[in-house]
């Protein structure tokens, strides 16, 4: 009994961080290569989650298609903000462009809550059957956000390790002075870069958002939950956030199942410090160069 | 081939390069000695597309190359050799040269062409072929600085500007380096080497330039400034 109770919590986390690893991911590769904090990261999610909440009810589509126009708009969104924000201040100071998209975070709650008001929004998929394994229970949704969940991560992985594009990515983020050097078109990964970090959190906010009721302030507690994850990772690792994403995931679900959902930040955030205490540059950390 | 004119390059507040003229011919090998902080790095840089001159003209077979990004750069023929190697150290040696022929943004790699080109500079670095799939950082210095050098010639420079190969070198490394760029210059590959060791780089380059706080104080052929009091005092240690 108590084992099923054990695996039940570790399927909520599992789920749970799989959502935090697609966030936490693409914030790791936005700050790794560009060497940008995006403060608006968590905003992105929870726009893809009412683009697709409008998308179902407003314009009728069925699910999966609203879900990849949520996507496709959300990506199209932050590309433009990217190049009419972020990179014209990325030669500035980096406090400017911490500022901006911490004031583009700002904008993009305020705008749903005039737009949606602060209230729930519930999505219906069609997958709102239930899964039965023994003692275990498993949404259908649940099991499409690991599923798909973990093919995106597994697609990042090879498109990291197997790409031209992908090493570029990786060899820009180690020595941006000596991606330069060799011709790579900076720029390019930046705009690149940010569109695949934006991309992640749309997937992963078209996945989770049917979880639960909606909200506009969904977005700012996935920006703190990424960070913390990406802190615990190592800075800028992107397998680190993956691994560490999960891992968070599990801990929460883990002690709102034995202890209490109330405790489940403090929980997180107490791992997230002793993690730093016993490792400063997180579990997979190079640190940040220079 | 390369063709610097009266170059003068600021940085906020530092003049560090003041009215430099520096030609290297084709095919032709020119080194530029000077101290530490003489202005060396920030010429390449310039060339490099990687500095914004503040005057003075930098033309490549009579193509002006300021103001064009590093990118586009490189298409015309010019590769750099960055001091201190800047290896992608986290990344497989093969990772690292694949970087340095694939730079376009592509989503399909030319895996034929690389491998082509791998072959011809497999016979420079004898012994690259068995480290392939060794993670960089973890090569010694004189290995990291010939993978740096490979890496740079996979996009089958003209041109190639080397920024102090042989710093923190053995010597036996060094005459490595040496012997490998003495072999490219055999072969046609124009060449302008930074070097701080003055001797070696004048042994082995037809003409030189020393900058000296910005400027060029002496220039000519290599052999006879091997000889030369003034160098020999201050770079020689004679
Ligand atoms: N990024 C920089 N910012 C300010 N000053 C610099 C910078 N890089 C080099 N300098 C200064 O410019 C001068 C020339 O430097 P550099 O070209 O690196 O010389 P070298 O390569 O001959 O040692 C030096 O006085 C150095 O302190
Ligand atoms: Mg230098």
């Amino acid at each position: 009994m108590a084992f099923n109770i054990l695996l039940q919590q570790l399927l909520n986390g599992l789920t749970i961080g799989v959502g935090y690893a697609l966030v936490a991911g693409g914030l790791a590769a936005i700050f790794g290569i560009m060497r940008i904090v995006n403060f608006a990261h968590g905003e992105f999610f929870m726009i893809a989650g009412y683009v697709l909440y409008y998308g179902m009810s407003v314009l009728g589509l069925p699910y999966f298609a609203a879900a990849a126009l949520a996507i496709v708009a959300v990506v199209a969104f932050g590309y433009l903000i990217q190049r009419l924000t972020i990179e014209p201040l990325m030669e500035t100071d980096p406090l400017n462009t911490l500022l901006a998209t911490f004031a583009l975070s700002l904008f993009m709650f305020h705008s749903v809550v005039v737009i949606s008001g602060s209230g729930g929004r519930t999505i219906d998929t069609p997958f709102d059957g239930v899964i039965t394994l023994g003692n275990v229970i498993l949404t259908e949704q649940k099991l499409l956000v690991m599923v798909a969940g973990v093919i995106f991560l597994g697609l990042l992985a090879v498109f990291l390790s197997h790409t031209p594009v992908g090493k570029q990515m990786r060899a820009t983020a180690e020595n941006r002075y000596a991606a330069t050097v060799l011709g790579i078109d900076v720029k390019r990964i930046d705009r690149f870069t940010f569109g695949l970090g934006i991309a992640l959190a749309a997937v992963a906010g078209v996945l989770i958002a049917p979880l639960t009721p909606l909200v506009p302030s969904v977005g700012t507690a996935y920006t703190l939950k990424a960070f913390a994850v990406i802190v615990l990772g190592g800075m800028g690792s992107i397998p680190g956030a993956i691994i560490a994403g999960v891992g968070l995931g599990m801990v929460e679900a883990l002690t709102a199942g034995y202890l209490s959902s109330a405790w489940k930040d403090g929980v997180a955030f107490l791992v997230l410090i002793t993690v730093l205490l016993t490792r400063p540059n997180g579990l997979f950390g190079q640190g940040v160069a220079h | 081939m390369l063709s610097i004119d009266n170059l003068i390059v600021n940085y906020a507040q530092v003049e560090a390069v003041r009215g430099v003229s520096i030609f290297v011919g084709t095919g032709e090998m020119v080194a530029l000695i000077g101290a530490n902080g003489a202005g060396k790095t920030t010429v390449l840089h310039s060339v490099m597309g990687l500095l914004k001159p503040k005057a003075g003209t930098i033309t490549l077979k009579g193509e002006n190359l300021v103001g064009r990004p590093s990118n586009r750069i490189l298409d015309l023929g010019v590769a750099l050799v960055p001091e201190g190697r800047q290896l992608f150290s986290h990344l497989t040696v093969q990772e690292n040269l694949e970087v340095g022929y694939g730079r376009k943004f592509r989503m399909r790699f030319d895996r034929k062409g690389f491998q082509s080109r791998l072959e011809k500079i497999d016979g420079y670095f004898p012994r690259i072929g068995e480290r392939l799939n060794q993670i960089a950082g973890t090569l010694s210095g004189g290995e990291q600085q010939m993978v740096a050098i490979a890496r740079a010639l996979m996009s089958d420079p003209d041109l190639l500007l080397l920024d102090e190969p042989s710093l923190g070198l053995s010597p036996l490394m060094m005459d490595t380096v040496i012997a490998l760029l003495t072999r490219l210059h055999g072969e046609g590959m124009a060449i302008l080497l930074i070097e701080q060791n003055a001797r070696a780089a004048l042994r082995i380059s037809q003409r030189a330039y020393v900058l000296d706080s910005g400027r060029t104080t002496l220039d000519g052929e290599a052999r006879p400034l091997l000889n030369d009091p003034r160098i020999q005092q201050a770079y020689l240690g004679l």
